[in-house]
């Protein structure tokens, strides 16, 4: 118990947890829409590719060193002193993450469902699941994920079943296609889009290097941020044929707006209340896997068991996301403006090219030093 | 808690509004319990705002006022003649109060007095209007099935105006509050559909008879079904009525000389519902003859209801604009700011192509077989 | 094979072969129970004694296995040492379970397991002889999971009886029974049962470890042993299986898990256990599949409604009105008219009274126990809706919750979700909808933590198996199912390789289709 255990998911538990983490708060926010309005999808799709990219190089920096995580790999490559300034940045970095996106769901909750219930009591209550269900390790919310991923699933398939019987879909809405060319288009692409739920994935880094099958990791990764990149792109898609650009564009949660309009033989309505429970699941896994990528970060510096700090820095989480900003317009700001450009680019972006440069760069000189060894035992045998 | 089924917003006397709400009486909806006590409350005070007014009814009231069901909104045509805005924002911004319920103007009493006027079968005054302007939707397509989405969609776009149901009260608005109004057989008072509101940004400026909604619905490809009369021949006077069952439209915008071209195709199918003719309903050539009937009077029809909008109130209720910015956006772009003054100059084109399906459980009238005897 | 923490008494001397001192030491041991018999005999020259506890001995077997025998032996037959002694035996007893023991201690342990025990005169050994008899019920039908079709026989209180209807249901040479006496006080037979080269020898190995550990006086159910074996104990959910039917335990033995059995109580253990077996009965197998998949459906909805239903009702009432349609509001607003509590400590009142209601149920004497269902269903329930401190859609939603939990195939089960339901009653009465989705989250975490015999509880769903989906929410018909259940990681596989759907071949069989079905040619 007191050795750190090494926990390894499946391939298919990735698979889930990418998806999950990706399309989680994404689907939920509606990020973009402000600017790219009924041409969103268009964007979704290609913040998606360009996301793509992005976790090509983290997989593609962890199969360059099997086995290691992201903190690991750091002090690989940066060194002793450098690695630990970077790994302390990024443990701050996840954690303030996980608040935020902690942040952006109970918000939604107090607007939506519980107006009356104040904020802390919301956060306490989620962060404590959280934090019962990070104790219990990474191995138990893969299979909590795996259990609730067909849930989600059908909840996201029920609301396209029901917008379409009735008849709330209305194509034309999605016309004119780049009516403004791609400008506005483009800029919510870079850096929103990509960054926000792509660019986000660095911090599966942490756990995509331990899987059954870590031959597959790759794969399932892309293959899980395709997915997730279809099914944002879709609802973007559903929400503007819905609701129209200009609706989405002023909606605080545009998903929420759509389902609102749902009404079938006035029996079927009324939903949004339960879809926010059903996207909850999403935001669960997302908090949860930031929050443990900066626990194991801890755990890479001090050497001690993550377990130990679980119930201290849950509470901090939570307690920094209640005071990361004072109303929801000062939030929603400071996570289009500000985070995106100064959060994510260096900690997404930056750092793990620079990572991959070095890495290569090793690698380059390995190989070197090798041909050249051997042309040199090869004169010595001469 | 009180579940609120309608709310009324007439000009205040003292202050801007006069905000009207009716709640339930549950208990008298119970079916073992109910008797024959009023089957809803009103209480109606005034304020400047609907928002804060919503959350003082209980000055008057009992228990927490929940909104979330509400069925009807009631707008005076005072209050619409001076702007929505004010409280549509409220409307849209409130988790509780939903889109689902039906938006309607009514003329010639106070919004309240709608609220009021009670009805044998659905008690509650708001769900019988609800129903009644579904059914009529369904059904001659009389109703533009307004939602709060709807309105605050045609309030922020260019590119149409909004549109609303107007209401009347037939009879005595005083004898039809009473309880006693639902043990009549034929009730002293009866609120019923009288026409459609045409507004220009958020204002009220007019109306369309009844008889036109319809038309308007199908120039929007909004209508799911009417019913349609025209007579026989030119010239006739015996008329033949078809249910239109299946319509579509599809418009096609252009601009030549910076005027608008409105090509409006419609597509009508249906059936025959009676007939006035001694025609032979077992030939084709009959049937081909009724079809080019109907569509010469309903693109009459509808070309006339689009130039009285255009004419009359300049205000493109129809969503052409919206249309024009899907087809030619960047032309919309520019002239955006005054599509309404290039409506009413657009210059429309109307085409139907209807399709008489079949004609019911008898070929021939009993008519045209009598003539054949006699 | 015994192993494992033994009843020990008497001194482990080997036996000298006097007479006279074990007399002594037994009279010493059993003091002056009345029902030890010491009794002379005379064994060809020598002097012998016949030991047994006359409680447990089976008069008629005594005489067919012993006294006979003795009788007919020829009365110069000398019985020097223990080698003649064992050629005696084997001669004499022949056929008939015996077992030669060199110590005290044995002859007293097998007294008590029911030999009877010779003792002769200068030989350094005696033989015990299997006569156990004494009171014990027949085979009856199972009381707590009854089927409509299907075998009716349900294991009795007796070990020897339980044994035999398995392996009358597995004539296969792979099922192994391994004997652990367990309690000090006790000394009470427990096997453990596998299918060597079918069940998993980790699992058995584990399962062997944990009973051989078990350090206790006294041991009378397969529950005692369960709390100690089980991988957790701090949960609502149970880790193993525990049946009275062998149809059941035969089942899970061929499917690669191994069971516990237990001297004195009807129900026996099976391990590891998943979350799903308690969704399964026997009958689901014995019915056309479409049926048991049915079944199968109404059960885990079952599940959901006892778990969740007053908790939703009450957190949809009291925080979410606008999830209900305007009319079905407006007629529980009405019947709500008039009661003077919260949602929620209405829900809290009813359900407290329905456990109390079906406690007694259980509880009572058979004779009264119609009086239960009259003053529960009709005093309360018709007089406090009438009374009005109850609304009448709180009496449907607890019937059907009550209803519902009834609906697992195995009782204890619906433990489970009777003590997590007030959890959730409470949450969604302070939190709404939040506390209750929170609530099952965590449900769902627990339930994923847990492990039986290191097999993850909520297996084959998480993790996900795809090969054992075919039985689990839905039962495929039986020639579908190819393998044993991969979770249990069983040690062969393969359970039908040549299982094919016996609906006709097509008219004209197309060449790709005979292929399939892996023709070698």
């Amino acid at each position: 118990m007191t050795t750190p255990l090494l926990e390894r998911i499946s391939i298919w538990q990735l698979f889930v947890l990418v998806f999950l983490f990706q399309v989680g708060s994404a689907i939920v926010v509606g990020a973009g829409a402000a600017d790219a309005k009924q041409d969103l999808w268009i964007a979704e799709l290609m913040g998606c590719s360009i996301g793509l990219v992005l976790v090509l190089i983290y997989v593609y920096i962890l199969r360059l060193k099997p086995g290691s995580s992201l903190y690991d790999i750091l002090s690989v490559t940066f060194g002793r002193w450098l690695a630990t300034l970077f790994a302390v940045l990024y443990i701050l970095y996840f954690f303030y993450i996980a608040g935020r996106v902690l942040r952006d769901f109970t918000e939604l909750l107090i607007i939506d469902v519980l107006p009356e219930t104040p904020l802390e009591i919301v956060t306490l209550l989620f962060i404590l699941t959280v934090i019962y269900m990070v104790y219990m390790g990474m191995e138990v919310l893969g299979r909590m994920s795996e259990t609730f991923v067909p849930y989600f699933i059908t909840f996201v398939l029920l609301i396209t079943l029901f917008l379409i019987a009735g008849q709330d879909i209305k194509l034309e809405n999605l016309l004119p296609v780049l009516g403004d060319g791609w400008d506005p288009v483009m800029k919510v692409v870079f850096p929103e889009l990509i960054t926000f739920p792509y660019g986000e994935t660095v911090v599966l880094m942490v756990i995509m290097a331990h899987t059954t099958h870590p031959g597959y990791m790759p794969l399932t990764a892309l293959l899980a941020t395709i997915l997730s990149g279809a099914v944002l792109s879709y609802h973007s898609g559903l929400m503007v044929a819905v609701l129209g650009g200009d609706m989405v564009a002023r909606s605080t949660f545009p998903l929420l707006s759509v389902v609102r309009e749902i009404s079938i033989a006035n029996f079927i309505e009324r939903l949004d209340a339960l879809v926010v429970f059903i996207m909850m699941v999403g935001i669960f896994v997302k908090v949860s896997l930031f929050f443990y990528g900066g626990l194991k970060g801890l755990e890479f510096l001090t050497r001690i068991p993550y377990r130990h700090f679980v119930l201290p820095c849950g509470l901090m989480v939570g307690f920094l996301s209640i005071i990361i900003a004072g109303n929801f317009a000062e939030h929603i700001e400071e996570g289009v403006e500000i985070v995106p450009v100064f959060l994510h680019v260096p900690f997404q972006i930056i750092i793990p090219v620079l990572m991959l440069a070095v890495l290569l760069i090793q690698r380059w000189r390995q190989r070197r030093v090798k041909r050249h060894g051997f042309r040199r035992t090869l004169q010595k045998w001469k | 808690m009180s579940v609120v089924t309608g709310m009324a917003i007439d000009a205040g006397e003292i202050k801007k509004y006069k905000l009207t709400v009716e709640v339930i009486n549950s208990p008298e909806l119970n079916q073992k319990k109910g008797g024959t006590a009023a089957p809803a409350i009103v209480y109606w005070r005034e304020g400047d705002t609907i928002a804060e007014l919503a959350q003082k009814m209980n000055t008057g009231m009992t228990r927490e006022l929940i909104f979330s069901h509400m069925r009807l909104l009631v707008i005076s045509l005072d209050v619409a003649r001076e702007g929505l805005f004010d409280f549509f924002d409220y409307m849209e911004r409130s988790r509780e109060v939903r889109n689902d319920f039906e938006i309607v103007l009514a003329r010639k009493s106070s919004a309240a007095d709608v609220l009021q006027i009670t009805y044998p079968v659905q008690k509650v005054p708001s769900m019988k209007l609800n129903t009644q302007m579904q059914t009529l939707k369904e059904e001659w397509g009389g109703d533009p099935d307004i939602r709060l989405e709807d309105m605050v969609i045609s309030l922020m776009s260019p590119g149409r105006e909004p549109i609303m149901s107007i209401v009347r009260i037939r009879g005595s608005s005083e004898q039809g509050k009473s309880t006693g109004n639902m043990e009549k057989v034929s009730p002293d008072a009866f609120v019923f559909v009288d026409g459609l509101g045409v507004f220009r940004e958020d204002k009220y400026v007019g109306s369309l008879p009844v008889e036109d909604i319809p038309y308007v619905l199908l120039a929007d490809n909004k209508l799911k079904q009417t019913v349609i009369s025209a007579a026989c021949k030119e010239g006739v006077k015996e008329k033949f009525t078809v249910d239109l069952k299946e319509t579509g439209a599809k418009i096609k915008m252009s601009v030549k000389n910076d005027i608008p071209q409105i090509e409006l195709s419609v597509e009508v199918e249906g059936q025959l519902d009676g007939t006035e003719c001694p025609d032979d309903l077992s030939k084709k050539n009959i049937y081909q003859s009724y079809e080019s009937r109907i569509e010469t009077v309903l693109a009459q029809r509808l070309k006339s209801v689009i130039e009285r909008v255009q004419s009359k109130y300049g205000s493109d209720i129809f969503g052409f604009g919206e249309e024009m910015n899907r087809q030619h956006h960047s032309y919309f772009k520019k002239v955006k700011g005054r599509w309404n003054v290039l409506f009413s100059k657009a210059a429309v084109s109307v085409k139907v192509n209807a399709k008489l399906r079949r004609a019911g459980l008898v070929t021939n009238t009993f008519k045209a077989v009598q003539k054949k005897e006699g | 094979m015994d192993s494992g923490e033994r009843y020990r008494s008497g001194s482990d001397r080997p036996l000298t072969g006097s007479l006279e001192e074990c007399r002594r030491e037994f009279n010493e041991l059993f003091g002056e129970t009345k029902d030890l018999r010491l009794e002379e005999l005379q064994i060809g020259q020598k002097q012998a004694m016949l030991c047994y506890l006359l409680t447990i001995t089976d008069a008629q077997l005594l005489t067919q296995r012993v006294l006979q025998p003795i009788g007919q032996l020829p009365s110069d037959q000398s019985v020097a040492g223990t080698d003649e002694l064992e050629m005696l035996c084997a001669r004499m007893l022949g056929g008939s379970a015996h077992i030669i023991i060199q110590t005290n201690q044995d002859a007293v342990q097998k007294m008590l397991e029911g030999y009877s025990v010779i003792f002769i005169e200068g030989v350094g050994a005696a033989v015990a002889v299997f006569t156990e008899g004494g009171g014990q019920r027949g085979i009856q039908e199972p009381t707590t999971q009854t089927i409509v079709k299907g075998p009716k026989d349900g294991f009795v209180e007796d070990l020897r009886t339980n044994l035999s209807l398995l392996r009358k249901r597995i004539r296969n040479h792979k099922l192994r029974i391994e004997t652990f006496t367990i309690g000090t006080d006790t000394g009470t037979n427990v096997c453990l049962v596998y299918m060597k080269s079918i069940a998993n020898e980790g699992i058995v190995d584990e399962a062997r470890k944990r009973l051989s550990d078990i350090h206790t006086n006294a041991i009378f159910e397969t529950g005692n042993i369960e709390e100690f074996i089980a991988d957790k104990t701090l949960t609502p959910f149970p880790t193993v299986y525990s049946t009275e039917r062998p149809d059941a335990v035969s089942a899970h033995l061929v499917s690669g898990k191994a069971a516990i059995l237990v001297d004195g109580t009807p129900f026996a253990i099976t391990l590891p256990t998943v979350f799903n077996d308690f969704m399964v009965a026997p009958e689901d197998y014995y019915q056309s599949f479409l049926m048991g998949s049915f079944l199968r459906f109404i059960r885990y909805l079952s599940f959901m409604f006892a778990l969740m239903l007053p908790s939703l009702y009450v957190s949809v009432i009291t925080y979410h009105h606008e999830l209900i349609p305007t009319p079905l509001l407006i007629s529980v607003i009405a019947q709500r008219e008039g009661v003077p509590f919260p949602a929620v400590v209405e829900a809290f009142l009813m359900e407290v009274t329905f456990e109390i209601l079906r406690e007694a149920g259980v509880r009572m004497p058979r004779a009264v126990g119609g009086t239960i269902s009259i003053v529960g269903g009709l005093v309360i329930g018709q007089a406090a809706v009438e009374a009005g401190i109850i609304s009448n859609t709180m009496v449907i939603v607890v019937a059907l919750t009550a209803i519902s939990s009834f609906v697992a195939p195995y009782y204890i089960f619906s433990i489970s979700s009777r003590l997590l339901r007030f959890g959730l009653i409470v949450l969604g009465g302070v939190f709404g909808l939040y506390g209750v989705f929170l609530g099952l989250m965590v449900m769902v975490g627990h339930l994923c933590s847990l492990r039986s015999f290191g097999v993850p509880y909520l297996a084959p769903i998480a993790p996900f198996i795809l090969k054992d989906q075919k039985d689990i929410f839905f039962r495929l018909p039986v020639w579908a199912s190819k393998l044993r259940p991969q979770m249990l990681k069983p040690a062969g596989a393969v359970k039908q390789q040549e299982s094919e759907s016996p609906s006709p071949p097509p008219m004209y069989p197309s060449e790709g289709k005979s292929k399939r079905k892996g023709d070698p040619s």
